[in-house]
């Protein structure tokens, strides 16, 4: 019978993503077999980043400064604003070198069901930063939660007057922009259409 | 596609059956509830990684079993082997793997290997409520259709989705009407899509159905076929865009009373399928025989709609027909099914009549099921069985 304190562990693994829990109780009993400065400096580890990393102010992707890199950087082009999901997306589109504008980090989609509306994710902080930018590009999953999210934020942009496209739909539907590979992000980029 | 094998791992009573099938008539035989249809149900498994009743997956284990497994090989119409298997354990997605793939979902199974079913349990698609018609109308469209099936998927998502918009009451209408409408311009895009691809699918299979009935009923009356739409009956015959428009008009119109009730009014899953005989509705005016002749002409139109549609000849899985229709129409059914070269398993309290029915020539195996375990098989690839009676 395993102690209390293994069980919570185990617990604790199998509510990360794609982690069953089976894979939790491997991770668990690897743990107990290192020595126990490793554990500490893993657990040290995980602390520190949640505590020193947060969203940037600009775009809202992790960052362990008030304004991330990219937002910071003098030679990104800033009349342009990609709108993605994830902070994974960020670096899937900074993988390509095609793009050089800035980014914008939603941090989810709408969905009603999970009680996800337009202030659960950055849509505001979006429409907070638009001064001087005259394209926005949508670049959210399209499965169909990122396309009615995408349809949502075209109309509150297309009432500013600002120009609006989503990549071309080369990326695979149902395929996260982070699992896509370089060459075909690239080109659903070069290829965006106006909305 | 022609099954070699099937396997099943503790399904309803059977711990571990394996049969090996023939190319033509598989029969099997024994009293009731000795395990017969959960042969069939095992393949509709590897087919669709369901049976084809409703029945939760937990029902479906052996008793005191939290598992099953189903697994089948054979050979697609070009030649081309094929396997299939689909496990479940309570808890946990099925695990589905094919000859195609590893870790494939039930839309990504559906279709590679088609199969058409008849049970007496699909009454009700003809007898029941307009949602058993849609079903089964989704079905064939599923299994004959990539995109269809992701359309479903779509819809089924968009319609929780947009539904959980509107019973969120306590929005104001202006705040309502901007976080609904990308909801609803995006259920109106896929509604219009599925409306008119299953309009197209009734204009396709209405021909079918009608020589299938003459042939089974042996009869003269006439089947007609009429897809009843919800909301855009009078534009069903223009293009998607003019029905996405139809669909666009009832979303304003019932804008009110969508937002009083907390859901959506509108849409293909408030749609029907009207039979008529003869000019009169089935529902009100058919006898009980023609019910039965006109589910089998469904289910044999299916049949070569999922042929042209995927190349690969369905395997036909009759459950206890013989319960349902006199020998002669049963005769008919067979006749047709094995003339278009479709493998058929067929269950039956009587395999030694089914047997004297089988047409001359073809391949027979007869397998006595008894307590989930196959007792006894017989293989015979000639023509041993055609005896006097079937001789003209
Ligand atoms: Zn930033």
């Amino acid at each position: 019978m395993a102690p209390d304190a293994i069980d919570q562990v185990v617990e604790l693994f199998a509510t990360l993503p794609t982690i069953g829990r089976k894979t939790a109780r491997r991770l668990a009993f690897h743990l107990l077999r290192q020595p126990p400065e490793f554990v500490e400096q893993f657990a040290a580890s995980l602390v520190s980043m949640r505590t020193a990393v947060r969203e940037c102010t600009q775009c809202c992707t992790f960052t362990d400064r008030d304004v991330c890199a990219i937002c910071a950087s003098p030679k990104r082009d800033r009349s342009t604003i990609c709108v993605v999901e994830h902070p994974s997306d960020v670096m899937a589109i900074e993988r390509t070198h095609e793009y050089r504008g800035l980014y914008h980090v939603l941090h989810g989609t709408l969905s009603p069901l999970d009680n996800i509306g337009p202030d659960d994710v950055r849509i505001r902080e979006l429409l907070g930063r638009l001064d001087g930018v005259n394209e926005v590009i949508l670049a959210i999953n399209p499965n169909v939660e990122g396309e009615v999210t995408t349809l949502y934020i075209a109309r509150q942009l297309q009432t500013l007057g600002i120009r609006v496209t989503r990549i071309a739909r080369g990326v695979p539907v149902g395929t996260d922009l982070e699992f896509a590979d370089d060459a075909t992000l690239a080109k659903a980029i070069e290829g965006r259409t106006t909305l | 596609m022609i099954l070699r094998s099937i396997t099943l791992e503790n399904i309803r009573n059977h711990r571990r059956t394996t049969l090996a099938l023939v190319p033509g008539m598989n029969i099997l035989c024994g009293p009731n509830g000795v395990g017969k249809t959960s042969v069939l149900e095992a393949i509709s498994l590897c087919a669709m990684a369901r049976s084809f009743v409703p029945v939760a997956d937990a029902a479906l284990a052996h008793t005191g079993c939290d598992a099953y497994g189903a697994s089948a090989e054979g050979l697609r119409d070009l030649d081309v082997p094929y396997r299939v298997a689909v496990h479940w354990r309570d808890g946990q997605r099925k695990r589905i793997t094919s000859t195609s793939g590893d870790g494939l979902t039930a839309r990504d199974l559906l279709g590679e290997l088609p199969v058409v079913a008849l049970s007496p349990d699909h009454k009700s698609i003809t007898f029941g409520a307009p949602a058993e018609r849609r079903a089964f109308l989704d079905a064939v469209l599923a299994q004959a259709s990539q995109r269809y099936r992701d359309l479903l998927y779509e819809h089924r998502r968009l319609l929780k989705q947009r539904n959980a918009v509107l019973a969120d009451a306590p929005l104001s209408g202006c705040a309502l009407q901007a976080l609904l409408e990308p909801w609803t311009e995006a259920f109106v895009d896929v509604s219009a899509q599925i409306s008119v691809r299953r309009r197209t699918a009734i204009a396709d299979l209405a021909p079918r159905v009608r020589g299938a009935y003459l042939e089974v009923s042996g009869g003269a009356e006439r089947i007609d076929m009429q897809y009843v739409a919800d909301s855009v009956d009078h534009v069903l015959d223009a293009d998607v865009a003019a029905v996405a428009e139809a669909y666009r008009a009832a979303a304003t119109r019932l804008a009110e009373a969508e937002r009083r009730r907390g859901q959506t009014l509108f849409g293909p899953q408030k749609d029907d399928v009207e039979f008529t005989i003869d000019g009169r509705p089935v529902r009100e005016s058919a006898s009980q025989g023609q019910h039965k002749s006109l589910l089998v002409a469904l289910k044999l139109a299916e049949c070569s709609v999922l042929r042209d549609a995927t190349g690969e000849r369905p395997v036909v899985l009759l459950d206890d027909l013989f319960s349902e229709l006199d020998h002669e129409r049963c005769r008919r059914v067979m006749e047709r099914v094995l003339a278009q070269g479709m493998q058929c398993l067929l269950t039956t309290t009587d395999g030694e009549t089914v047997r004297t029915l089988v047409p001359k020539g073809t391949a027979v195996l007869v397998a006595t099921v008894r307590n989930g375990e196959i007792t006894h098989e017989e293989r015979h690839l000639d023509a041993e069985y055609d005896d006097g009676a079937t001789h003209r």
